[in-house]
């Protein structure tokens, strides 16, 4: 993604569409706005009118009749004036908000519909610009542009209009030099907001310096590399600076410019004036209205600037924009079938009367599954485990044993082949109806912001106050809960980080259990806990897996030795498989699995020991 | 009073740069205030044909006798003429003025990165340890920021409005002393309604920042936890989550908007009052001739002059505090000592061994001793084990003898000389230290390994890659040795992290060499082979720190700690058969392994 070239990018009419039709329920407060902008504009055009009157009739003619209307009109104006100013920003942070607010909102919604290819391939930094920063630019943009092109607008055509029926070769100087100043304050305009990015990206880098030279701190102490760094920042901090110098240099001259430009006109057009006034050239002109055309010569160009900038902003904008619609837009790869929605129903309304309850058997048929292409995960696979069985999955990472996991779930669906659950090819049935018969555990326990009990609760919203209570004694959790000064009303902070690694664990399994699944899949934690909690959750876990058919990603040495069936598995295919007692006398990959294993979790132990 | 001194100290250096930037903002304010005269000569010289009023307009003499005798067109040219050049004048200084404001903002900036910089780098061991690194960089970017725009164009801001105000004022005095006093009673009140109002918005932003930071977490979380919702099925529940939060954001928005809309729209009528009034107020004085219509016409412009800008008056104050606020922040940093106040200047050769002398040391601001006199000597070209669970002291040893920590008592001497007197980048530059994890630069491996030295030839990084048996691995990477690394770059494991932080030691010969339990994450195999390379060089004193036995008995000399503290001395040999924890570790690490062997023969035997 290429963000330097998005000033350059050409009008996409297709997106702006789109994200009118998300932006614009509310056609009314635009049309309003529309409508309130273009009044302000008029009314702050008129101001000066009064003061032409006044010299004309007031003070050259000295006819007073009119002054009670004129001053009732001027104070009506004043407060009119306040009012569509107050109507306009009430009107347009109104669009601001609510813009804001649909694209999030879309945005978050289409999120939870895609599957995890998507997650695999973006950034979480990516995704959060697009809900914050870009949603955020759009909204402004869309509510005051509109704003600043209807002023603008209005401002400029009632200039020009009044002062074509005063003055016609007047106006006309006015005019012409408008296309000139159109050009030049582009053309300022995208220098201006090429030069600032450029600005902005090398800020961004020494952000990142400063960062790393905090991370590195120590390190670089003991490297003795202090100096070094200082020269390769001070170079750093010397490109910003040049750089945006060059920037300031083009914004400042673009302001001059554009008004030394409207003094020219000016000049001419007190010159012309003053002729017509004098009567040198055809054309009378009363003092007043001279005065109103030199007034309004510098209050016409000053929009051309506010366009200008809209102008510039908006192609800037529309890589936000293409960006936004694309996250709204994406369409998912994992999916029910019409079929299956018309039967099981959609995570809105599921159907639940048509749901079968499930028995817990599943089977890989011939599976093919990789990420990428290039890289095949699983090839020609077959597994069946049995309704009730506990099964360990080991093996080196990235030999597929996640994949596996990852399968089971539908986070991703079988290239080719198929899944069987209970003999039934799963894509058959909703995604929904899966998830809700499995329990899964992750190796890293996620939390989320909120209490301990709505984070044992989120496993089944529906679950009562007792049975969560009774999931948390199940795991061995209730104790240390209690011990908490809130009890289950503790907060957990955010991403759980209150909560130790043990405790974050427990929680976790006691979300898992209170979904009461059929299936159950466990992805052990690699590092191990509190050697105080390793007890607790070996008992956990035991817990939950009683009863129920069961696949383990597994670590812990007790965990494998006690499953019915054990399954070594690298580079996606079945090395070995059966239970512990014959693979250990088979002396192939499990064996040296388990040696390996074996001493590291003893020299782990007598770590704490000494 | 102290704290406005610190905050404008920034801006010393550039005193004269700044005095500049005010003297041409006031200049440009000054001049300013003629430009409505111009039309209000022309309007004069139109309408009043015995010129009477034209000298009213208070222009310097010599402007007026330029444009007399006053006949016809020429004259009208001449007005013109001289605005139109006036006004190229004032432009063109303007010009200046904005770029240097934008100069000096830019200036005081990088002077304080760069200061900021070389100064956190100076800071001690301990001080890293503890900060807050978002906090930091917080300080080094906004704050930053903040007082590079108050210093430079907040400052020039205000004598902008302080200039037209006063020049403003002053041309009016000449128009019309009346219509100064009307402007002098609205004026304060704009002002202080300008204020009021920028201390609500200001609680107002603290509220909206607030939800608005709770929605980005819901979605942070969501997309962190995307697996777990997802195996929950619970997106729908994280869709009403999101919808709660959005609409609080959403809510605190609009009240703010809500004062907003009020604040802008009243104060537009209030300006307007002033504009009314003074028409008014003018018509008035013309039935009784004390006002001629060009002196209206000036007033109005200079009106808008003065009447617009000192709605800003609130945020300049608001801007005050805030770089106020930014400037104690960075002084914080800055009056930190850096570690190099104290320093020692002597550059002895550092391969004669070392001792340490009843060393204990403890933190400041700690009760706990973490080392309670502690001797040993260790000699050339040794290799030393030292041994000892997680928190006996061993990585407080090594910090000690980099001198990044202080000995609180005792002393430690290289040779004969005693620590403290040794020039502290030369101490480190001769200690090889390999950390347990050692921190990999955001640049390429090659970079990584020389990075003491980027002068070094190519072929002792390959060499010291090659003893860190890195050369494979790095040879299967797509770009090779300029494999990026870091945050921007290729993940790297443990033990490969920590076999760089081994290259990056290895490339130059130093007199010491430590390894800070940094070779636990490297498999045995590679442990052996990198540690029988190291001992071809025997000058090279090798300092080992391990809780690995197997590690540590290879060693000439064992170092025992146990809580702070020597517990014993000697080799493999003697420690074995000497009651302790040596001897303990290693009947343990012996059993262990018949444990095992039982534990297969066990099942051998069941079947």
């Amino acid at each position: 993604m290429n963000y330097e070239d998005d000033y350059l990018k050409k009008v996409n009419y297709q997106i702006w569409k789109k994200i009118l039709k998300v932006v614009f329920k509310e056609k009314k407060t635009a049309i309003l706005l529309v409508v309130v902008v273009v009044f302000t504009g008029i009314l702050d055009i008129s101001i000066p009118l009064f003061g032409a009157y006044a010299i004309d009739t007031y003070f050259d003619k000295k006819i007073f009749t009119t002054l009670p209307l004129y001053i009732t009109l001027l104070f009506i104006s004043a407060f009119l004036l306040g009012l569509s100013v107050w109507a306009f920003i009430s009107l347009a942070t109104k669009i601001e908000v609510e813009t804001n607010y649909q694209l999030r909102k879309k945005a978050f919604e289409n999120l939870q519909k895609l599957s995890l290819d998507y997650y695999d391939k973006t950034p979480q930094g990516w995704i959060m610009a697009r809900m914050t920063s870009d949603s955020r630019r759009l909204a402004e943009i869309i509510s005051w542009g509109l704003v600043d092109v209807f002023w603008s607008l209005a401002l400029m055509l009632t200039i020009l209009v009044i002062l074509f029926i005063f003055n016609v070769k007047l106006a006309l100087i006015i005019f012409i030099s408008l296309p000139l100043m159109m050009v030049i304050a582009y053309f300022f305009r995208k220098k201006i907001l090429k030069y600032f990015r450029k600005a902005r990206k090398l800020n961004s880098e020494v952000t990142r310096a400063f960062n790393e030279s905090f991370l590195a701190a120590n390190t670089s102490k003991s490297l003795a590399i202090e100096t070094r760094l200082s020269k390769d920042f001070g170079s750093q901090t010397q490109n910003l600076k040049e750089k945006t110098i060059k920037a300031v240099v083009w914004s400042s001259l673009f302001t001059p410019l554009v008004l030394m430009i409207s003094y020219l006109v000016l000049a001419l057009v007190m010159y012309q004036g003053s002729k017509m006034v004098l009567n040198i050239t055809v054309g009378a002109l009363t003092i007043g209205t001279f005065y109103l055309f030199v007034d309004y010569t510098t209050s016409f160009f000053n929009p051309i600037n506010n366009i200008a900038r809209i102008l510039a902003q908006l192609q800037q904008a529309q890589a936000a924009a293409e960006r936004i619609i694309e996250l709204i837009e994406k369409d998912t790869t994992v999916k029910d079938s019409k079929e299956v929605i018309l039967k099981y129903g959609n995570k809105e309304q599921p159907n639940y009367a048509n749901w079968e309850p499930i028995i817990g058997k599943i089977e890989f048929l011939n599976v093919d599954f990789y990420y990428q292409e290039k890289e095949i995960i699983l090839k020609n696979f077959n597994l069946t485990i049995n309704p009730g069985t506990r099964v360990a999955l080991v093996g080196p990472t990235g030999g597929g044993k996640t994949s596996i996991a990852n399968l089971i779930m539908r986070f991703y669906q079988p290239v080719r082949g198929k899944i069987l659950i209970d003999d039934v090819d799963y894509q058959k049935r909703s995604i929904h109806w899966l998830r809700s018969n499995i329990g899964y555990v992750l190796q890293t326990p996620y939390l989320f912001t909120g209490t301990i009990f709505d984070n044992i609760r989120y496993g089944n919203l529906s679950a009562t106050e007792d049975e969560v209570k009774s999931a948390a004694k199940l795991v061995g959790a209730d104790q240390f809960i209690r011990n908490l000064p809130l009890g289950y009303q503790s907060e957990v902070g955010e991403s759980g980080n209150k909560l130790s690694l043990g405790e974050k664990q427990l929680i976790s399994f006691a979300r898992a259990l209170i979904v009461n699944p059929k299936i159950f899949i466990l992805d052990e934690a690699t590092s191990s806990i509190d050697s105080a909690k390793e007890k607790e959750i070996i008992f956990a876990i035991d817990q939950l897996l009683k009863t129920r058919t069961s696949i383990i990603i597994a670590h812990r040495l007790s965990t494998i030795v006690e499953s019915d069936l054990i399954i070594y598995i690298d580079q996606g295919k079945i090395i070995e498989s059966g239970n512990h007692q014959t693979l250990i006398n088979n002396r192939g990959p499990y064996f040296d699995l388990y040696k390996t294993q074996f001493f590291a979790t003893k020299e782990e132990q007598l770590k704490d020991l000494i | 009073m102290k704290k406005v001194k610190r905050l404008f100290s920034f801006v010393k250096v550039f005193k004269w740069l700044l005095l500049v930037i005010i003297v041409l903002s006031i200049f440009n304010r000054f001049t300013y205030s003629y430009v409505p005269l111009f039309s209000q000569y022309l309007f004069a010289f139109l309408r009043d044909p015995l010129r009477e009023t034209i000298y009213q307009v208070n222009f310097p003499r010599f402007v007026s006798e330029f444009l007399w005798p006053n006949e016809g067109i020429t004259t009208v040219i001449k007005i013109v003429m001289m605005l139109a050049g006036f006004q190229t004048v004032r432009f063109t200084i303007s010009f200046f003025e904005t770029f240097l404001v934008g100069k000096l903002s830019e200036e005081i900036q990088f002077n304080l990165r760069n200061q900021l910089f070389n100064h956190l780098q100076s800071l001690e061991y301990s001080y890293h340890k503890k900060a807050d690194i978002g906090d930091l960089i917080q300080r080094v970017t906004t704050d930053i920021e903040t007082i590079g725009f108050f210093l430079s164009e907040r400052i020039g801001e205000f004598f902008t409005l302080l200039a037209t105000i006063i020049f403003g004022s002053l041309q009016l005095y000449f128009i019309s002393p009346i219509m100064l006093l009307i402007i002098l009673v609205f004026l304060p009140i704009s002002a202080g309604a300008s204020i009021v109002y920028f201390i609500y918005v200001n609680k107002s932003f603290k509220i909206i920042e607030e939800n608005e930071a709770k929605m980005i977490t819901v979605i942070q979380e969501n997309l962190e936890a995307v697996k777990v919702v997802k195996a929950f099925a619970n997106e729908k529940y994280e869709e009403e989550k999101l919808e709660k939060a959005n609409l609080e954001y959403v809510s605190s928005q609009k009240k703010y908007n809500k004062k907003r809309a009020l604040y802008w729209g009243s104060s537009d009528i209030f300006s307007m009052l002033q504009y009314s009034t003074i028409i008014i107020v003018a018509i008035f004085f013309v039935r009784n001739e004390r006002m001629s219509a060009d002196g209206l016409v000036a007033t109005l412009l200079l009106i808008g002059m003065i009447v617009w800008p000192i709605r800003g008056l609130g945020w300049m104050i608001g801007d005050f505090a805030k770089a106020l606020v930014s400037s104690d922040r960075i002084y914080e940093i800055l009056e930190q000592e850096s570690e190099f106040l104290e320093n020692g200047d002597l550059k002895p050769p550092l391969n004669q061994g070392f001792t340490f002398k009843n060393v204990s040391f403890q933190f400041k601001d700690s009760n706990n001793e973490l080392l309670k006199n502690v001797n040993f000597e260790i000699n050339e070209g040794e290799t030393v084990a030292i041994i000892g669970k997680t928190g006996s002291g061993k990585s407080t040893l090594v910090y000690l003898l980099l001198r990044m920590l202080e000995v609180s008592s005792g002393e430690i001497l290289f040779g004969e000389v005693p620590i403290k007197e040794i020039e502290k980048h030369y101490l480190r530059k001769n200690i090889g230290l390999v950390m347990q994890e050692p921190f990999l630069y955001g640049k390429s491996i090659y970079d990584n390994i020389a990075i003491t030295n980027h002068k070094i030839t190519e072929e002792k990084v390959y060499q010291a890659a090659n003893v860190a048996n890195l050369s494979d691995e790095i040879a299967s990477f797509k770009a090779g040795y300029q494999t990026m690394v870091g945050e921007r770059g290729v993940m790297l494991s443990g033990g490969q992290k920590q076999r760089i932080g081994i290259a990056r030691v290895l490339i130059e010969e130093k007199p010491i060499l430590i390894f800070d339990d940094s070779l636990s994450a490297v498999d045995v195999k590679t442990d052996v082979e990198i540690r029988k390379t190291l001992k071809k060089d025997h000058r090279q004193t090798i300092i080992i720190i391990t809780h690995r036995i197997t590690t540590a008995k290879e060693a000439d000399k064992i170092i025992v700690l146990e809580n702070g503290q020597v517990s014993a001395i000697g080799n493999h040999q003697s420690l074995k058969n000497q009651k302790g924890l040596y001897q303990d570790l290693w009947e343990i690490q012996g059993s262990l392994e018949k444990e095992f062997l039982n534990l297969i023969e066990g099942y051998q035997d069941e079947l």
